[in-house]
């Protein structure tokens, strides 16, 4: 799933090294996320949305519409 | 500094090539040094199954003490262990430490159940001692870097686990067949155990593969 991680963490000014510590997590898994290698789960979503104060889905994109009724 | 210090083509060139040359010479010392002692007859007459479990066992006991000398050599070991810097080994350390425990454990059991009677020098209690005290440390180290991981690794450890299962029922399971019907020679205990060993060891290439962490960082 595209994602704007990279953004906001550049915004803010962080090394992907800082924003792991931040969260509790691997450099690796910052680097997998943002290379779209890896989905986070819902807990660690929600968490990355909070600390950028950003809505879940500005984060991760998804191009997923429903059928219209 | 927002991603850490740049890597340039040339410095990842030289991870590379050091993580390839460190790699080689191990490999083909260890290689040899085993050729040596097979020729020697020191190990008794060994067959094709023993061999094979041998190059299996010392593939998991060469990554295993790789990493050993990585943590020992931090500087040199963020280039051989593919991490960005000496921080992030060192972020990562407990988990690696219990890794190489996992990797050593499993590759000496390996080798020693290939060592053992009828064929191996070793008497087949001892191999059953040895194997109970490395599977020991093997759930020991496990459940230790459970611990310590976060959710990238864990969920790279269950795709591993699946990908090894489908990988046995495709190959062990597509042997059983061919054995049952005649085609093929059965498969020995020993061939069964190291076949996991193999299986597992590349399903967790394909894992981590997936996931990006094998990219030259």
């Amino acid at each position: 799933m595209r994602n704007t991680l990279k953004h906001y963490r550049e915004t803010a000014g962080w090394s992907q090294g800082e924003l792991a510590r931040r969260l509790g997590v691997s450099r690796q898994t910052i680097n997998a996320v943002e290379t779209d290698k890896y989905d986070p789960s819902l807990p660690l979503a929600l968490r990355i949305a909070k600390l950028f104060s950003v809505a879940v889905p500005d984060l991760f994109i998804d191009q997923w519409e429903p059928e219209a009724e | 500094m927002i991603e850490g210090p740049k890597v340039s083509q040339g410095a990842r060139f030289r991870k590379f090539a050091l993580q390839l040359l460190v790699g080689g010479l191990v490999g083909i010392g260890f290689a040899s040094g085993m050729n040596a002692l097979i020729q020697s007859g020191a190990l008794g007459a060994l067959d094709k199954s023993a061999m094979i479990a041998i190059v299996a066992a010392v593939v998991y006991l060469v990554i295993g003490l790789q990493v050993c000398v990585g943590m020992a050599l931090p500087r040199a070991g963020a280039l051989m262990l593919n991490f960005e810097d000496e921080a992030e080994l060192r972020d990562q350390r407990r988990i690696m430490m219990w890794s190489a425990v996992s990797m050593i454990a499993m590759g000496a059991m390996l080798a020693v159940l290939a060592l053992s009677a009828p064929d191996g020098p070793i008497a087949p209690a001892i191999g059953l001692t040895v194997a109970v005290i490395a599977s020991t440390g093997l759930v020991w180290a496990s459940l230790r870097i459970l611990r310590d991981m976060d959710e990238l690794l864990r969920s790279v450890t269950r795709e591993c686990g699946e990908i090894a299962y489908y990988l046995l029922l495709a190959i062990g399971g597509g042997w059983a067949v061919l054995a049952h019907l005649g085609y093929s020679p059965s498969m020995r205990m020993l061939d069964f155990i190291t076949l996991n060993y193999v299986l597992l060891l590349a399903a967790s290439f394909i894992a981590s593969g997936r996931r990006g962490m094998l990219r030259m960082r």
